[in-house]
């Protein structure tokens, strides 16, 4: 059984649907990222599994108890806000321990928990810091240990990374994996920061305009996107549109170019428009075309090059009005005899295997 | 380093002189005593005054009351519109600077004719005096305790301390006060001296207030008057630093190790 259930749960402000009847449950230990552009109403339902918020209908179930009408105090959650909302008039230490002096936990069990809290993330030798001491990184170190430190039924974390720089941010969301896996805690994350929830995440929720648009495993969202939004959103997507040629033999028109994949989706027949989807790391290029027929190749002209360390994004312009072409590739690939800087023409390739949907 | 301008430093002697001159002439006034007197002679006689003592008592009570009257009334009203009911705070703002557009003599009308008969306690003088002072030192209050939660994020910190199990009163003791502790005092201070210098509500209702006490003797002893303003400057700051202390004492051990 599920450990935590939301069902149906729909919230609305004035006349916008914030959260439009939202239904998923997390297993036991279950690290679950809601994924979001602002306002798509990730932490509106984070808010209400917390309690801060009511829905105006539907349910929040914990470990079989409907928690639905418990008040935030009664619900034994651990919230991390974006900002931090460390007290100020608190040292680190007694910041960690006010969820425990709150639930009359002896006094000799608090300080051993404190330290074996601040110890974990990193922080027993600032104990006796007040926030403003502390720098970003440390303040939400601090705000998570003074979360786990009652333990919680469920860890919620609230963007808890954006105010970070970003080399800051990469090592904490890790450390946060690491303390959640040590923990074996069920936790719902909310970022809008796509690489931060496919890093992390068991599954990822996303979320457009109040609904989840897919709920999966983050190689799930990334490799087969259920719609346009989460296609977008997830990554870098090259959206071509088609003309169905033929259906049977699964050809496509793209400006003046043939292009063939393997499966059409069934709703489509000869002459509709419909959309390919391609990512930019999915395309290699060649100097020239190649005789083996496997694969789709288009010439395109480059526009732009991109430095981006280790990796170059190349905009093209495919040959023959069939749009445009973003294009990655590592920076030591192998040498094309061909310049890659604009204007000159390669040859894209791609494999017959992608996605493919009608074009709405 | 930084270095501090010429125009500021002019101005702050300025500022000082304009404080410091009268309080010095003042207190140079209150000793210039008849011959054969002693130069406190002024003090002495204030001090063994058994109307000086009843009219303090009388004025400190009655600023304790109103500050009480305020930390009961204000901040919790402040905390929910901030809270809550943000759309609220215009209003609450308008009514708090309403005791300066309402003049004192209205006020006092005012109450005494809906209070002075009919509502028991109520009516009585001295409550109707508390009630004067808690309304007349609103604004004060109000203003310091907005300023103090203006710079606290009051909703993440409380529901940050809802999240981790803390009740309401909790929240308001350990969390709400604390971190509004130096507007608090700002507002008790504003208010404590404005009680004490008070004249007009208490000389209406009767009462022989620490205000009106130096109004009368203003009248009648011109060195004691001085030595008076000089005593009362002194006890305000005394009683201040005792609130000042008192409240760190209070407040600091909050989030101490219990």
């Amino acid at each position: 059984m599920a450990f935590l259930e939301i069902d149906q749960v729909r919230r609305q402000f004035a006349t916008q649907v914030a959260v439009d009847n939202i239904s998923f449950t997390a297993d036991k230990g279950e690290f679950i990222s809601l994924l979001g552009p602002s306002g798509s109403g990730k932490t509106t339902l984070l808010r209400i599994v917390a309690g801060f918020e009511r829905p105006d209908a539907g349910r929040i179930v914990v470990d079989g108890e409907d928690v639905t009408e418990v008040p935030p105090q009664r619900r034994n959650m651990g919230m991390v806000f974006q900002s931090y909302a460390l007290f100020p008039n608190m040292t680190a230490a007694n910041n960690v321990a006010f969820g425990l002096r709150t639930r009359g936990v002896p006094r000799a069990q608090i300080e051993a928990r404190v330290r074996e809290l601040l110890a974990m993330v990193g922080l027993d030798s600032k104990a006796d810091r007040y926030p403003h001491q502390l720098s970003g990184g440390e303040q939400q170190r601090v705000a998570l240990a003074r979360a786990l430190a009652p333990n919680p039924r469920v860890l919620l974390l609230d963007e808890p990374l954006s105010a970070l720089d970003a080399l800051i941010r990469v090592n904490l969301r890790a450390e946060i994996r690491r303390i959640q896996q040590a923990l074996g805690i069920t936790t719902l994350y909310v970022t809008h920061d796509q690489e931060e929830a496919l890093a992390i995440s068991d599954r990822i929720v996303v979320f457009n305009r109040g609904r989840a648009e897919q709920i999966g495993t983050p190689e799930d969202i990334y490799d087969r996107p259920s719609s346009a939004f989460v296609s977008s959103f997830v990554g870098t997507m090259n959206r071509l549109t088609c003309r169905v040629l033929s259906r049977e033999r699964g050809v496509l028109a793209l400006g003046s170019e043939e292009i063939r994949v393997e499966a059409l989706p069934s709703a489509v027949s000869d002459g509709d428009l419909v959309e390919l989807w391609i990512r930019p790391e999915r395309i290699r290029l060649a100097g020239a075309p190649e005789a083996d027929a496997g694969d789709n190749q288009l010439a395109v002209v480059i526009e732009q090059v991109m430095f981006l360390g280790a990796r170059l994004g190349l905009k093209t312009a495919i040959k023959g009005g069939g749009g445009t072409l973003t294009i990655d590739v590592a920076r030591d690939a192998e040498d094309l005899g061909v310049p890659l800087k604009a204007g000159e023409t390669v040859i894209a390739r791609f494999s017959q295997s992608i996605a493919v949907t009608p074009k709405s | 380093m930084k270095r501090v301008s010429l125009g500021s430093v002019f101005v702050g002697i300025l500022a000082l002189l304009y404080f410091v001159v009268p309080l010095i002439a003042t207190a140079q006034f209150s000793f210039q005593v008849g011959s054969g007197q002693p130069f406190w002679a002024a003090y002495a006689s204030i001090l063994r005054s058994a109307q000086f003592w009843q009219s303090l008592r009388l004025s400190l009570g009655m600023a304790l009351a109103a500050v009480a009257i305020g930390l009961i009334v204000v901040v919790p009203a402040a905390y929910w519109a901030y809270l809550r009911a943000p759309r609220l705070k215009p209003w609450i703002e308008f009514v708090s600077i309403l005791p300066f557009v309402v003049p004192p003599i209205v006020l006092v009308l005012g109450l005494v004719r809906l209070y002075a008969t009919g509502f028991g306690p109520l009516s009585s003088r001295v409550t109707l005096l508390m009630g004067a002072y808690g309304v007349v030192s609103l604004p004060y209050m109000f203003r310091s305790v907005d300023t103090g939660l203006r710079s606290m994020n009051v909703k993440g910190l409380t529901e940050a301390a809802l999240g981790l199990g803390a009740s309401w009163v909790r929240v308001m003791f350990r969390i709400v006060l604390p971190n509004i502790r130096q507007s608090l005092l700002g507002g008790a201070f504003l208010t404590f001296a404005l009680i004490m210098g008070e004249y007009a509500i208490s000389s209406m209702l009767g009462f022989n207030t620490f205000g009106v006490y130096m109004l009368l003797t203003g009248q009648t002893e011109a060195q004691g008057a001085a030595a008076l303003s000089i005593i009362a400057f002194i006890l305000v700051w005394i009683f201040v630093a005792i609130m000042q202390w008192v409240s760190r004492d209070a407040l600091t051990t909050v989030g101490g190790s219990r």
